[in-house]
């Protein structure tokens, strides 16, 4: 896949765990799991928004394409 | 999803299976220990469809707003006390490929039925399931057809009538191949749902 998740990063970065991050925007762990793991096929506004809100970061920090 | 409708119809296959093989083994027992092959054994051993033309002076028919008339071609069963062993075991061979093959719509449908009691039915193997489903349904009316084809050129060949001019016509079950080509038809939106189910799954 081209598109790359960097969700542990910002995890890492702000020093939260994924059941936390899970708690905060209202998804469950084994979403937010496989958002982290790439496997994820779409990604709702909804999570992207609440995901960018508690971890303080941009769309672009969360997502990278790469070529 | 309700699993109690689910879990009724997996009980009836389940109850299918095993009336199918209890019903086969029976067979299996009679043909074996009944069988005397003296030729004084009365029991129907083959029936095959047949059809014959009949006197049509024999026969009428009247009605009141029908006015009269007459039969002229008539269908039956030709059954045979004492076959050879070749049609014998062609018999058995068929009344065992028919029973594998309702044995094997049965064991797909519970393994359907089945994935419906534990959670979505929208799994690409139920795609494949029901699709064989419409294969066997067009199969088996197909096969019955070629089969009765054959059994009916071997009577015609082989067997004399007396009083009866019998003859055999291509009577296929369209119904059945109608049936077959609607369930291939569900399998492909099916197919399309289990993708479907895919996408919403790892949509987070």
């Amino acid at each position: 896949m081209t598109i790359s998740v960097h969700l542990d990063q910002l995890l890492l970065d702000h020093k939260m765990t994924l059941t936390e991050l899970a708690d905060r925007v209202g998804i469950t762990v084994a979403n937010l799991s496989i958002l982290k793991t790439g496997k994820a096929r779409a990604v709702r506004f909804s999570t992207l928004e609440a995901v960018c809100r508690e971890l303080d970061c941009q769309p672009g920090d969360l997502l990278r394409f790469s070529p | 999803m309700s699993t109690k409708l689910p879990r009724i119809l997996k009980g009836l296959t389940t109850f299918g299976i095993g009336l199918l093989a209890v019903g086969v083994i029976a067979i299996i027992v009679l043909a074996v220990f009944f069988a005397d092959g003296d030729g004084t054994d009365t029991r129907e051993l083959i029936a095959l469809p047949i059809q014959f033309t009949i006197d049509a002076d024999g026969y009428s028919l009247s009605g009141e707003s029908w006015g009269t008339g007459e039969i002229t071609r008539a269908s039956g069963m030709a059954t045979f006390n004492d076959p050879g062993p070749g049609l014998a075991i062609a018999a058995a061979a068929t009344v065992i490929a028919a029973a594998a093959a309702a044995l094997f719509a049965l064991v797909l449908l519970r393994r359907i039925f089945d994935t419906m009691t534990v959670g979505t039915p929208f799994l690409p193997e139920n795609a494949t399931r029901i699709r064989w489903l419409g294969f066997i349904a067009i199969g088996v009316a197909v096969v019955e057809q070629i089969i009765e084809i054959g059994l009916g050129l071997l009577v015609l060949d082989n067997v004399s009538s007396s009083g009866l001019d019998i003859d055999y016509h291509f009577d296929l079950n369209l119904g059945a191949v109608f049936v077959g080509l609607i369930i291939l038809a569900l399998a492909e939106v099916f197919r399309h749902g289990t993708s479907l189910q895919a996408d919403s799954d790892l949509t987070v």
